[in-house]
């Protein structure tokens, strides 16, 4: 994980730091790699399971990726106050799963109250970038035959089309984020 | 002249009394894997177990299965473990002394048997009464597993004569059944790193492959609940094959049987021998697994 940082290398301070009132500008504000929705996928790897016949199953080659979702946010300055936040994820996929690609919109609206306070308002949404789990194709032999079946429970005492519930199917953690900040200097 | 006896075996406990409740909660004599078994919620939902016993004889036993020391029917002792095994099953009970038939419920049917009928070997055949004629029947025909107690002479073999010149009829009748599994009893949970050992007491599987097809083992941890005897590994299997039939519910009782059987472990008890162990230790998390998986 590269974690959030701006153009400046700081944490995001907001419109202050960037806008210039005589150009309309564009910052890099956020880079990410491993998204929360990646980072709970990773956290399946180190699962595993026996077969009825002992052979150990890792979940390990199921949940891999080559490439861990990378996520980066820019603002472009719309004039002294309004900035546009845009940016997207790559997505992610593994052989048991997918992180879609994703699009963030969003803008930064700051205000100041007097020379040394203000307060902002910013409000972004992600679109994709849901995760959805892959099924498996399992083999019950003679008492249940070849079923359908969320990879992960298939060894539990959940019956076969039970587990399909909870087949991972969830939307990015940032699909709506809005905060309200005030900042005064002293 | 044929004699009841109840493959119990009594040990010296505390004097108590309480109610019989049935606990969610894995217990230190049980299997590791029960608890792993019941991780996602399923217990023998839509089974009937049906404890076929002594409920009512004035043979009353101590023993401590979920903390506390009682005094009960041995009836009362199986069906309770049975359904500490499987809670959500519904329990039912059928006095053997009655000797009436034994009724299925609708649904998936367990019947457990920690008893045998002895009498002297070499008859070549028994009147059967209606109770035990039912039972027969209906392991034959697959349409209840009965899990059945070996019973608690070691170095007898299901089937044979044991050293006092009787045989378990009972036992002998389930011979070849489809869904009739015969339980003996391991001191010991074992797992592949602490081996357990056949229980002194347990009858074996003998040198007859059809048994030995039939014939399953589980640890009896008597050290923890004062309660010894195949009579209390009979029931564990009855609660395995209630946990199984939940998740296959389309499963009739000879595959869950054969499940149970061929999925049995070889690698956690000491000395593997199918004249000994039969298939095995029972393992209900490898019967719950798939065979393969992509």
């Amino acid at each position: 994980m590269v974690g959030l940082v701006n153009a400046h290398g700081l944490p995001d301070q907001g419109l202050k730091g960037f806008v210039s009132p005589s150009a309309q500008t564009t910052h890099l504000i956020g880079v990410q790699q491993s998204s929360a929705l990646s980072r709970e996928v990773s956290g399946l790897r180190s699962q595993q399971f026996n077969l009825s016949n002992g052979e150990l199953v890792r979940f390990s080659h199921w949940y891999k990726t080559d490439w861990p979702e990378l996520q980066m946010t820019w603002l472009t300055q719309i004039n002294p106050q309004l900035g546009l936040i845009w940016g997207g994820g790559t997505g992610e996929r593994g052989p048991k799963y997918r992180i879609a690609t994703s699009l963030q919109l969003g803008f930064l609206f700051e205000q100041p109250l007097s020379n040394e306070s203000a307060w902002s308002l910013r409000a972004t949404t992600r679109l994709g970038g849901r995760l959805k789990e892959k099924t498996c194709l399992a083999d019950f032999g003679d008492i249940g035959g070849m079923q359908t079946v969320n990879c992960r429970l298939a060894a539990t005492n959940l019956s076969p089309e039970e587990t399909l519930k909870y087949l991972l199917n969830e939307a990015p953690r940032d699909r709506l984020m809005i905060s309200l900040r005030y900042v005064r200097n002293f | 002249m044929k004699t009841v006896r109840i493959t119990f075996t009594l040990a010296a406990a505390l004097l108590a009394t309480g109610q019989v409740l049935a606990q969610p909660a894995v217990q230190s004599w049980m299997s590791q894997e029960v608890g792993a078994a019941w991780s996602q919620g399923y217990q023998g939902l839509g089974v009937t177990i049906k404890s076929v016993d002594d409920f009512q004889s004035n043979d009353l036993s101590y023993g401590k299965f979920n903390g506390k020391n009682r005094l009960l029917h041995h009836g009362q002792w199986t069906r309770l473990q049975a359904n500490l095994i499987a809670p959500q099953a519904t329990m039912r009970s059928h006095d053997f002394m009655k000797d009436t038939k034994v009724s299925l419920a609708t649904g998936f049917n367990v019947l457990n048997l920690s008893y045998g009928i002895m009498d002297r070997a070499g008859k070549s055949a028994i009147q059967w009464s209606r109770q035990e004629s039912s039972i027969i029947d209906y392991a034959f025909k697959g349409q209840a597993v009965v899990s059945k107690a070996a019973g608690n002479e070691f170095g007898a073999a299901v089937g044979q004569p044991d050293k006092y010149g009787e045989v378990d009829y009972l036992n002998k009748s389930l011979i070849g059944a489809k869904s009739a599994i015969f339980v003996g009893a391991l001191d010991n949970n074992g797992s592949p790193s602490a081996l357990a050992t056949m229980a002194k007491y347990s009858n074996v599987a003998g040198s007859s492959t059809t048994v030995q097809n039939q014939f399953l083992v589980v640890g009896v941890e008597g050290h923890k609940t004062g309660l010894y005897g195949t009579s209390f590994a009979a029931p564990i299997v009855s609660g395995y094959a209630a946990i199984l039939s939940s998740k296959f519910s389309k499963a009739d009782p000879s595959q869950i049987t054969n499940q149970l059987l061929v999925t049995a472990r070889k690698d956690t008890v000491s000395k593997y021998d199918p004249a000994i162990h039969g298939r095995g230790e029972a393992s209900i998390t490898r019967a719950l697994a798939p065979a393969a998986i992509q």
